[in-house]
């Protein structure tokens, strides 16, 4: 639950959000206790502030000041809670950066019976393959029987991910489930970026890329290749 | 003289929100927020440059959730209460202001430009806002597109083929629907690209997308013009390239014209500050204040001490950052002569929101600046289309996986901590619409009303405004109550369907509820349906 701009507001405002959030006293308190009150009061149940958030989207879908309880959707009848998990194993991959994606999975009840009976431990383990899909390395994360998702870092671009839930007992292994590959890509000037050091280059790329303020638009790969760059240029300079 | 070509993309969009079961909505109020304050004034300023024949070119693209609801009577006839509830309002604020000039200008400001907009909605537009956009479209002024059917966010949908393709067709069949001409063009929303997207968009007979700018910059190819020009896919696909500086100068939170001291402040509102006994008819049971639009504080700065607004001085601060825009796009056409062999197009797109909702002033610096351009040969104001018709030779590329969404990915939609979770319940409803529509192909009469409203259930559960409602942390309740519904929904029809059994109650309420995509038809979730040729057309690019 957040509260929008709260240094912003008016006395009078940071009062009736008070009232309408039922805390004590409202009616008496100074701005800065209502402040403090009221940032108390959304703190109980997330730190964040919209302030964290970048860009003109931090305004979008706000009618409001306050994160409003919202108790009044009804359902539809017949529907149930959704489920804990689904009758069956399955694991899936999610890209969510370059080089980080989100795993998560679920074990038919049957199977995490099996395995706990067993007393199997688990491994999340992150293969990656060449473009022909040819092992090239792979790493393993220990997880729990408990746990049901996991953020992987994928370190090299231009290679295939996978991942698979694999059992171990008595130091056998078996593998549970795989995931479907996600393809990464390596830029073109990542492995080139002597290109980027000709004046035109740089210029008809990158120029719709430098912000305002003179810094690249908050892209981790940019960045990189901006940073390999600014190396390769001052190693030049101090040769 | 080289000319600097403008290509301006507004991507319209709100998500599905129809309550009919209350009389009075909080989050309905969305709609009628941005049919107010961007929509028609808007539109408003195309037909005064329309009569004022003064030339422009702009592509707007119109969600088929918002399509929906703009054609949805019973929203219409709850906007038309909004209006005259706030012309209302606003006649109150006038007699309470009478003794402060300067807030009873501003009342009286707010009041007459909500009677502007009733008169234009309903004389205009016959009470179907979409009418008056198709009118600028015919008459050579816009170029409408559309986006995937609930605005839903690709890339992580990546390992669900049939479910990506039913989001593009739903959306270009419902386009169909609703204007004359067929959408050329495709806004991904929120950018978001996956290498291979292309192949889903070209069997619609898709011409071009906006990408953003690191989709070029990344690519595994060379690029050699930059975002100065589009490209093609190897497909044929065209890919309109983002200029990140200049959509900056616009939506940058920190260093955008929106930013400006003198522009009104979005969060100072009457709804807050007022009493609630003068506030209550216009703010939400039981009695939770929201926003009213009657708003009498500049920006000032961050501090609670704000200035009152000036509307005069903030239109003066439009026009200055109308010519700074062009400013800004001039230098950088010079400082590249030496770079390009060709006249160079400038992609800048943005939510159309941003004009009129979020930044007050922005449709007023959007009539300034086209204004502008119509008086200066240095400038012209293109579509992607009339690019595409000029058959400019454009480089032949790989676009790389991109999004204009924080970091440039996904990780606003699948952050990890409060929206990730739901991707195992959403992927699972996929499956299991697409196990429907393959196990129970061509059923009839109530089954097949049972399986469409499934089908229809399934786009919205795909829908990115939930997970980005979720992330942000704005009305999140709503959006996680929103989300688990469609996927309740789906398992719903699933459990009846595997036991051979209709729930009639749940379908008629569903029905009248989410009644959206009246035509769909939940065949497009069997895996067979992308094997036969898209219901569109299939003319070569």
């Amino acid at each position: 639950m957040v509260l929008i701009s709260i240094d912003s507001l008016s006395d009078t405002e940071l009062r009736n959000i008070a009232q309408q959030e039922d805390l004590e006293d409202w009616d008496t308190l100074s701005r800065e206790e209502l402040i403090e009150g009221l940032e108390h009061l959304y703190d109980e149940d997330d730190d964040r502030t919209l302030d964290g958030i970048t860009g003109s989207s931090k305004k979008k879908f706000v009618n409001t000041l306050t994160d409003v309880q919202s108790d009044n959707v009804l359902s539809l009848p017949g529907v149930e809670s959704l489920p804990e998990s689904y009758n069956d194993t399955s694991i899936h991959l999610i890209l969510k950066d370059f080089n980080w994606a989100y795993v998560f999975w679920s074990l038919s009840p049957q199977q995490f019976s099996e395995l706990e009976e067993s007393g199997a431990s688990l491994i999340l383990r992150n293969t990656r393959l060449s473009a022909d899909d040819r092992k090239v390395a792979e790493y393993d994360i220990d997880v729990s029987l408990s746990d049901t998702s996991w953020t992987v870092e994928l370190p090299y671009p231009g290679f295939k991910y996978k991942v698979s839930l694999v059992s171990v007992v008595d130091e056998k292994e078996s593998v549970i489930c795989t995931s479907t590959c996600l393809e990464t890509t390596q830029s073109w000037f990542s492995t080139h970026p002597e290109e980027l050091e000709k004046d035109s280059v740089f210029r008809a790329v990158f120029s719709s890329l430098i912000m305002m303020d003179g810094t690249v638009i908050p892209n981790r790969q940019l960045i990189d290749i901006v940073e390999m760059l600014n190396k390769g240029q001052s190693q030049e300079a101090d040769a | 003289m080289m000319k600097s070509r403008i290509n301006f993309i507004f991507n319209a969009h709100m998500p599905f929100v129809r309550h009919p079961e209350y009389p009075k909505f909080l989050e309905e109020d969305w709609l009628y927020e941005v049919m107010n304050e961007s929509y028609l004034p808007l539109l408003r300023m195309m037909f005064k440059l329309k009569d004022d024949k003064v030339p422009f070119r702009l592509t707007f693209s119109l969600s088929p959730t918002l399509c929906s609801m703009l054609s949805d009577d019973l929203l219409n006839e709850r906007f038309c209460t909004y209006l005259d509830e706030h012309i209302e309002l606003g006649d109150k604020e006038i007699a309470r202001l009478s003794g402060d000039s300067q807030r009873c200008a501003l009342a009286t400001y707010y009041r007459d430009e909500l009677i502007a907009n009733r008169t234009f909605y309903n004389e205009y537009c016959h009470g179907r806002i979409l009418n008056a956009f198709n009118k600028l479209s015919n008459d050579g002024y816009l170029e409408l597109i559309t986006t995937t059917a609930t605005h839903s966010y690709l890339p992580v949908f990546k390992d669900y083929p049939i479910a990506v393709n039913a989001q593009i067709e739903t959306g270009v069949l419902e386009h169909s629907r609703n204007f004359d001409k067929m959408s050329e063009g495709f806004w991904l929303p929120e950018c978001g690209y996956y290498p291979g997207l292309e192949n889903y968009l070209k069997r619609h007979n898709i011409r071009w997308v906006s990408l953003a700018s690191h989709a070029l910059a990344l690519s595994p190819d060379r690029p050699e013009r930059g975002a100065y020009s589009p490209v093609r896919c190897p497909n044929g696909l065209y890919c309109f390239i983002r200029d990140e500086r200049f959509c900056s100068l616009v939506w940058s939170d920190t260093e955008g014209y929106p930013t400006d001291t003198d522009y009104r402040d979005f969060y100072r509102d009457i709804g807050f500050d007022l009493p609630m006994d003068y506030i209550r008819p216009y703010v939400h049971e039981p009695e939770v204040r929201s926003f009213t639009g009657y708003k009498y504080c500049a920006v000032t700065g961050k501090t609670a001490e704000k200035s009152v607004y000036d509307r005069a001085k903030a239109e003066a601060k439009a026009m200055a950052h109308a010519r700074n825009f062009l400013y800004n796009v001039s230098c950088r056409t010079r400082s590249m002569l030496d770079v390009l062999d060709m006249e160079p197009v400038y992609t800048v797109s943005f939510d159309a929101e941003l004009f009129g909702h979020w930044w007050f002033e922005g449709v007023k610096w959007l009539d300034d600046l086209i204004r502008l351009v119509a008086a200066d040969d240095e400038f012209e104001l293109i579509t992607p289309v009339d690019f595409i018709s000029s058959k400019t030779d454009v480089q032949t590329l790989r676009p790389a996986l991109s999004s204009w969404g924080v970091g440039g990915y996904s990780s606003v939609w699948v952050d990890g901590s409060t929206n990730a979770k739901y991707y195992r319940h959403i992927f699972k409803a996929i499956e299991r619409m697409t196990e429907l529509a393959e196990r129970f192909p061509a059923q009839k009469s109530l089954k097949q009303r049972f399986l469409n409203q499934a089908a229809r259930e399934t786009l919205l559960l795909m829908a990115s405004d939930w997970p980005f409602i979720i992330h942000n942390q704005t009305n999140a309740e709503y959006a996680v109550k929103r989300l688990e519904g469609h996927i309740q929904n789906v398992n719903l029809v699933y459990d009846n369907m595997c036991k051979n059994a209709v729930n009639t109650e749940w379908l008629v309420k569903a029905e009248k509820r989410d009644n959206l995509f009246k035509n769909l038809d939940y065949n497009i979730m069997n895996g067979s349906h992308l094997e036969e040729p898209s219901p569109i057309y299939t003319a070569e690019f």
